[in-house]
């Protein structure tokens, strides 16, 4: 969705030269279960990580990152606020000049912690303790190519379901928090407000376009008189939404691998011109969302 | 004006962090104030005073000290990002939600207000996801920001949901700064008012204003400007303050006396704003 009267051009706030996103990174304490329901959506195991348990699933565009090595992030993420989504990567233009131009507006910086030969990837803390890694090389070469090595192909390989991007990702907000997480957006990467829902998810675009957000508010309401929650375990990464040429198709290989649909095919209540699905949960809490842009 | 709505200020107390969260709790006051101090020299550390602080179910309703960044090179910018991260990470130990922000007295201080603003943006976005918000406070001997009108002009070039007001009757009077302009602040964008008294009519020189702010405050009722106090709380509440009161009263004769002595006359302060309250 292009505004008329703020064009996203690198001049108008593309302040990372945010160039959409490179990976999603999931911790989970039993990535075997995790990594055989990838498969059932058409995701391949192609790479491990040279020194760390970490398992790479490919379809399309998407890279979904497994990491179940005891002293990674991902791990001590798990043991903090249970299995989640604990990262995103992020394509900039340039990882010095994005990673000094984001701890500029106030973005807190992650220790880095490589190990021999690899590549020290930079990250900032993102909304629930989650990370949000800067990384440039991307396209001819990649941090695979580097970090990783393929996986021997034993078995056949998934059979893509037409899944092809990153659409979005779904943000858990504490209620009344709304505002703060989208001025955090607008103010670190330049994301700017598309629009609200009649039911209060707010949509923002990453100003490469390639990207979206959408800051729902977590329903457990505050009781008067009690402390709030800590925010860090009430907000996080809910969900990643996949963008498909052809959602019927989608739907017709969920149902034949056994993936469940909790709601949908259907128009997209919150976005005009989209369709899209949800799944339930199979490995807790990681469920997802299908969605086809039909205009 | 009820106690349990307004907290007491650390420094005001004497007595060890442990002694001050039971005799405030016992009290019956709502919330402490609590300065990077009062975690850092503790004799277990920050991390076990930090835990201490939870256990005892005293909430902090504000936490300080962080002056405002001053100067714009590489070097004063990353040393007062990092100084900004320790307080966030202190102040998120104990559960606290408030981190106040003074305006600075240095003579590298920055005038251009717009910059200050900026500055405060990045300490909201630094504040976000740990839920805590920041509370901008003017100094009257502030270099270029010392009255609360000031303080407010920079909070809304900022422009941010978690950056507020710190308004605070010490510093109200030494300036001799008018209520009136309370009128045009909204009452959610004020996030703490802070309450205490001085025995003099006028300061002039500015030296001793932080003489008198340091060792010589009292408690409101005690000095000389309790109508301007009552004024002020009376015009918080007529246009919907519903944030935290605190009782910041920095005064060496209280912290050479004993805390029961100290904590009645603080008592002794809220009863007696609570008559001005009602009678308003």
């Amino acid at each position: 969705m292009q505004d008329p009267f703020f064009p996203t051009s690198d001049a108008s706030g593309n302040v990372l030269g945010m160039d959409g996103l490179e990976f999603v990174e999931f911790a989970s304490p039993d990535p075997d279960a995790l990594g055989a329901h990838f498969e059932r959506m058409g995701f391949s195991a192609v790479a491990k990580h040279r020194s760390k348990n970490v398992v790479l699933y490919r379809q399309g565009d998407i890279n979904f990152l497994v990491n179940s090595d005891e002293e990674s992030f991902a791990q001590t993420f798990n043991r903090t606020y249970g299995p989640g989504i604990c990262a995103i990567a992020l394509r900039v233009k340039n990882v010095a000049s994005a990673y000094k131009r984001a701890q500029a507006m106030g973005a807190w910086d992650v220790p880095p912690h490589a190990g021999a030969m690899e590549l020290n990837i930079p990250a900032i803390i993102g909304i629930g303790g989650t990370h949000v890694y800067f990384i440039d090389r991307y396209g001819d070469h990649t941090i695979y190519d580097v970090d990783f090595v393929p996986l021997p192909q034993t078995k056949p390989p998934a059979t893509p379901m037409g899944l092809t991007s990153v659409e979005h990702v779904a943000l858990t907000v504490c209620a009344g928090r709304e505002q703060e997480w989208i001025e955090f957006h607008e103010q670190v990467f330049g994301f700017r407000v598309l629009q609200t829902s009649a039911s209060g998810s707010i949509w923002m675009e990453s100003p490469c376009g390639k990207l979206r957000i959408v800051l729902r508010p977590a329903s457990d309401q505050v009781r008067e008189g009690e402390p709030p929650a800590d925010p860090l375990n009430v907000e996080g990464i809910a969900c990643i939404g996949i963008e498909t040429h052809s959602l019927a198709d989608v739907a017709a290989g969920f149902g034949e691998t056994g993936i469940p649909v909790a709601r949908g095919p259907e128009n997209d209540p919150e976005r005009p011109g989209v369709k899209h699905l949800v799944t339930a949960p199979v490995v807790d809490p990681f469920y997802f969302e299908i969605v086809q842009r039909t205009e | 004006m009820k106690t349990h709505r307004i907290g007491i200020n650390s420094a005001t107390l004497p007595g060890t962090l442990h002694e001050k969260m039971d005799a405030v709790r016992e009290a019956g006051f709502g919330a402490l104030v609590l300065s990077a101090k009062d975690l850092l020299a503790h004799p277990d550390g920050a991390a076990a005073a930090a835990r201490k602080v939870r256990a005892s179910g005293v909430r902090v309703s504000a936490f300080q000290f962080l002056r405002e960044m001053t100067g714009d090179s590489d070097r004063e910018v990353g040393y007062r990002i990092d100084a900004a991260k320790s307080m966030i990470e202190l102040a998120a130990s104990v559960g606290c939600r408030l981190l106040i922000v003074s305006s600075s007295t240095a003579p590298t201080a920055i005038a251009d207000p717009a910059a200050l603003a900026r500055n405060l943006a990045v300490l909201g976005t630094l504040a976000t996801p740990y839920g805590i918000r920041i509370g901008y406070e003017a100094l009257a001997w502030g270099r270029w920001v010392s009255e609360y009108p000031d303080a407010w002009q920079v909070v809304q070039m900022a422009n941010r949901h978690n950056v507020g007001l710190v308004i605070d009757s010490f510093q109200i009077l030494m300036r001799q700064t008018s209520l009136d302009l309370l009128a045009d602040i909204p009452a959610d964008r004020i996030f703490l008012a802070q309450l205490s008294d001085c025995s003099f009519d006028f300061v002039t020189e500015i030296d001793e204003f932080v003489e008198i702010s340091r060792h010589e405050r009292r408690f409101p009722g005690e000095g000389v400007h309790g109508r301007l106090i009552s004024d002020l709380v009376a015009r918080l509440r007529g246009k919907g303050y519903a944030g935290d009161y605190t009782l910041e009263v920095f005064n060496d004769e209280n912290l050479r006396s004993a805390l029961p002595a100290v904590i009645a006359r603080a008592q002794a302060s809220v009863q007696w704003l609570a008559d001005k309250v009602a009678a308003a």
